[in-house]
Formats: C-alpha cells, sequence, structure tokens
C-alpha cells in the first residue's frame, strides 16, 4: 500500500497581509494595556464613568488569572501570535506550523469569550482598550480558520491509496 | 512509500501498466467542494461567536447582574494614584486654602450641644469617638461631600480598599464622579469611623436604586434623631449625605454644591488637589478643614499636627470653637 504524503496548499496572500498586520496591531494594544496596569490606569486614555471603564475592567479581580494579569496574558498570547502570522511561518509547509496557529488562536477566542462574559455579566464595565484586542483576536479568528482549513484541505488532493 | 504531488503524474502511468483490479484510487474532493468545507467552517465558526456573544448580551440586559453579594453595585477599587491623590494632600494646601473658596460657597457643620458623646466600639478594643456618614452612591450630593470626607478623615488614619463610582446618571449633577465607602475600611488611632452607602448608583426598577448596604439599629437611631429639622434647620428628614461627628457636629446635604466638579474626571479632581488655587480643590479642602476641625473637637485636638496646623484653626475660629 503506498500513499501521498500529506501536504500544505500554499497560504492566501490575503490571509499572509491581513493576518500579519492584524497580529501587529494586537501586540501593540496588548503592550499598552500592559504598561497602563504597570504604570496606573491614569495612562489609560479611557473613559472611567459609566459602562464604558477601562480602570474599572483593569483594575477588577477579573483582571488576574492565578496570579497572572489578564494584560499580560494578552501580551505574551501576541508575542507568539506575531511569528505565527509572519509570512515565514505561513509559508511553512510543515502542516504543525498551521495547526498550531489554528489551536492557538482558538484558544485565544475561547479566552477572549470569557473576558467579555467577565466584563458584561461580573465587572458591569467595558474597557474599550480590551475590546480592541478582542476585536482582533477575532478578525485573526475567522482569517485564520479560514486560510488554514483550505490550506490543510489541500492534503485531500495528494491521497492516493494503492492496494496493489 | 511516501510519493510527492510533482510525483502524481509518473504514478498515474505507472497505475496504469498494472491490472486494473489490484489499484484502488480514492477521488480527490473537487475544488468547490473543499472551498465550501473551508468556508462552512469560517461560517460556522463566526456563528458561535456571534450567537455566544448575542446570549452574553441578552444575559446582561434581561437582568444577568454583577456578582456582588450585595445588591451589585457599580463601584470598583480606586485606582492606587487616585487614593495617594486624595488621600496625602500636602499640609500646605490645607494650610493655604484655610476656609477660602471663592467660586463656590462651603457650609460649615451644624455644631449640636448638650448630647451623648458619640463614641463606637474600636475592632483593636475599647471605644473611640465615633464618625458616621451615612450616603449612598447614586447620591450627586453624597459624591462630592466624600472628597473632603476622605481628604479630612486620612488626616486621622488611614483607608483601606476605596471604591470609586459616580452618581447616578439620571439625577441632577449627573455622573458626578467620587470615591465610595462601599467595603472600605479605616484605622486610627484617634477615631472610628462608619461610612455606610446605602444604594448603588446601578437603577432597580420600581425600587429606585440596587440596595448596597443597611443600616444598624444603632445608625438608624442616629439618622431619625439628628437628621432632622430640630438639630439641623431646614434639612428634610433623612436627607442625605448625612454626617454625624461625635454627636457633637452634623452636616446633612453637600458642603458645597456638587456643580464645581462638573465637567471634570476623577482624575483632574484628583489631581488637582496639590493645587490650592483650583476651584475644585477649594472647595474640597476648606470642607475638609472644617470637618477636621469638628473631628478635632472630639477627639480631644488630637493629633496635634492636624488640629493645630494653619487651616484646622482657621475652620475653628469661623466656627467659633
Amino acid at each position: 500500500m503506498t500513499s501521498t504524503q500529506p501536504e500544505v496548499a500554499p497560504a492566501p496572500r490575503w490571509a499572509v497581509v491581513s493576518t500579519g498586520i492584524l497580529a501587529l496591531i494586537g501586540l501593540g494594544i496588548s503592550t499598552y494595556l500592559t504598561i497602563a496596569h504597570y504604570i496606573g490606569t491614569e495612562a489609560l486614555a479611557c473613559s472611567d464613568n459609566g459602562a464604558i471603564n477601562c480602570a474599572k475592567v483593569t483594575t477588577s479581580p477579573e483582571s488576574v488569572i492565578l496570579g497572572i494579569p489578564v494584560a499580560v496574558l494578552g501580551l505574551a498570547f501576541y508575542l507568539v501570535a506575531v511569528p505565527l502570522y509572519s509570512p515565514w511561518s505561513w509559508r511553512s509547509r510543515d502542516r504543525r506550523v498551521h495547526i498550531v496557529r489554528l489551536v492557538a488562536i482558538c484558544t485565544g477566542m475561547i479566552f477572549v469569550l470569557w473576558l467579555i462574559a467577565a466584563e458584561l455579566l461580573i465587572i458591569g464595565a467595558i474597557c474599550l482598550w480590551c475590546t480592541g484586542v478582542h476585536i482582533v483576536t477575532f478578525a485573526l479568528f475567522v482569517l485564520t480558520i479560514k486560510a488554514v482549513t483550505s490550506m490543510l484541505d489541500g492534503e485531500a488532493e495528494e491521497l492516493e491509496v494503492d492496494d496493489g | 512509500m511516501a510519493q510527492q504531488p510533482n510525483n502524481k503524474k509518473k504514478q498515474a502511468s505507472k497505475d496504469a501498466s498494472r491490472p486494473v483490479a489490484t489499484t484502488t484510487k480514492r477521488t480527490a474532493p473537487t475544488k468547490a467542494k473543499r472551498r465550501s468545507t473551508s468556508s462552512m467552517l469560517t461560517w460556522g465558526a463566526i456563528a458561535l461567536v456571534i450567537v455566544i456573544v448575542a446570549v452574553l448580551v441578552i444575559v446582561k440586559i434581561t437582568g444577568g447582574s454583577s456578582s456582588s453579594t450585595d445588591g451589585g453595585g457599580n463601584s470598583s477599587p480606586a485606582p492606587a494614584s487616585i487614593v495617594s491623590d486624595v488621600t496625602k494632600i500636602p499640609a500646605s494646601v490645607y494650610d493655604t486654602v484655610g476656609i477660602d473658596s471663592p467660586s463656590v460657597a462651603v457650609t460649615k457643620p451644624t455644631e449640636i450641644k448638650d448630647q451623648t458623646a458619640l463614641t463606637l466600639a474600636d475592632p483593636a478594643g475599647g471605644t473611640k469617638p465615633g464618625v458616621v456618614y451615612i450616603g449612598a452612591e447614586y447620591c450627586p450630593y453624597c459624591a462630592a461631600q466624600r472628597w473632603a470626607v476622605v481628604a479630612s478623615l486620612s488626616r486621622f488614619g488611614s483607608f483601606s480598599n476605596l471604591q470609586v463610582t459616580d452618581s447616578s446618571a439620571s439625577d441632577v449633577f449627573p455622573n458626578t464622579p467620587s470615591l465610595s465607602f462601599h467595603k472600605a475600611t479605616f484605622s486610627s488611632p484617634y477615631l472610628v469611623f462608619q461610612g455606610v452607602e446605602q444604594y448603588s448608583n446601578v437603577p432597580d426598577p420600581g425600587k429606585g436604586y440596587k440596595k448596597l448596604q443597611d443600616l444598624t439599629k444603632a445608625q438608624v437611631a442616629l439618622i431619625t434623631k439628628y437628621d432632622t429639622a430640630k438639630f439641623l434647620p431646614g434639612a428634610s428628614p433623612g436627607s442625605i449625605p448625612f454626617l454625624d461627628m461625635g454627636n457633637r457636629f452634623l452636616v446633612a446635604g453637600s458642603s458645597f454644591s456638587p456643580s464645581i466638579l462638573s465637567g471634570l474626571t476623577r482624575s483632574e479632581i484628583a489631581s488637582g488637589l496639590s493645587d490650592p488655587t483650583n476651584p475644585a480643590t477649594q472647595a474640597i479642602i476648606a470642607t475638609s478643614n472644617y470637618l477636621s476641625a469638628s473631628i478635632c473637637a472630639t477627639t480631644n485636638q488630637q493629633p496635634s499636627t492636624v488640629c493645630s496646623s494653619k487651616g484646622v484653626t482657621a475652620a475653628a475660629k469661623a466656627m467659633g470653637l
């Protein structure tokens, strides 16, 4: 029995460009939120009244998970995401790279949904900068699924089974 | 044996020379089918996220409340910089401002006489002169008064876990930024302070605002007896904020109009407290000096650094003490 090696189709150009830019934007915002976390919420250019209240969100008990500030977790995520969404990474013929990217963004999206739930149902306020990161993550999530599933689907074209 | 795709043609021709019955070739999905699978996954993922977010929003709108165990307040821990700005105002600012507030009138506390001194149990043991504040987070007059109460009391002790909040968005002086005593604690070698925020600033349809804290029987007795026109001429019974300093000095309502804080953010108010020429600062500091002079009268003029300071003695003199 013989079969061809599963192979990854080339990444679409739109995915390489758009996700690279989005990852850099996410890195920028999460860096800003991390700096604000450590030097004080006064550094946040955001309303501190009413439903839009960055300080309320970033100083809430939910802003720390297992002793690690959520802002730092976001920064760590995007420090990993930037190389994962680099053109070099997209060009990789190793399907594991693309699966890791897919798993990472799905994990990130689940985390974002938890943070939205915390903002709406527990803290009772929305942080605009955090929402910026959530939107970037969601966009990356959609683009990654679209691109990676079509790339990995490329293997079906080569799949052959020889019973002879 | 694994083969690369560029060997596919070779493989096909090799296969053609073999007996047909021995080779099975699985047909590859068409390009359209693959696109369809990819699109379906993408749209499915988008739909899933949108549905989850929509459910969260619906739960929120239809009454999902905060996890607060006492009614769902809308306050949050005060940022360290705000706390520092309000509780560590330079002594020179108190002394420079004194009781002068040219931009807005400041009302002196009302002195009452021949009442049993208010003392409260100190968690550390014994009793000390008591100061009781009763207010609510929705109340704009409470929002204004709290700045001065926190500033004044911080000269006698220290706060922990102060919160930040805003007055109601639908009341007069909407969204006046302030601090909140809900969840806050105060410790002092000179006095015991009880700060009660009865209601949050979160509307509770049909009931006003969501409940935060209940008054103790002793607090109910104080507000019932003293927060009346008998002791505070012109005051409506039970009006808030109500401040009782040792049963010797009372304040009902804010000592200055919240209008002076209008248009200012919490950060601007707090950071402005180091500037004795700032109109909002002058109102807050002048009020604070009056409150400190009142408290000093109950603590036997302790601590002397505060009670004999220029600003506090100016207030005491104006109050006829």
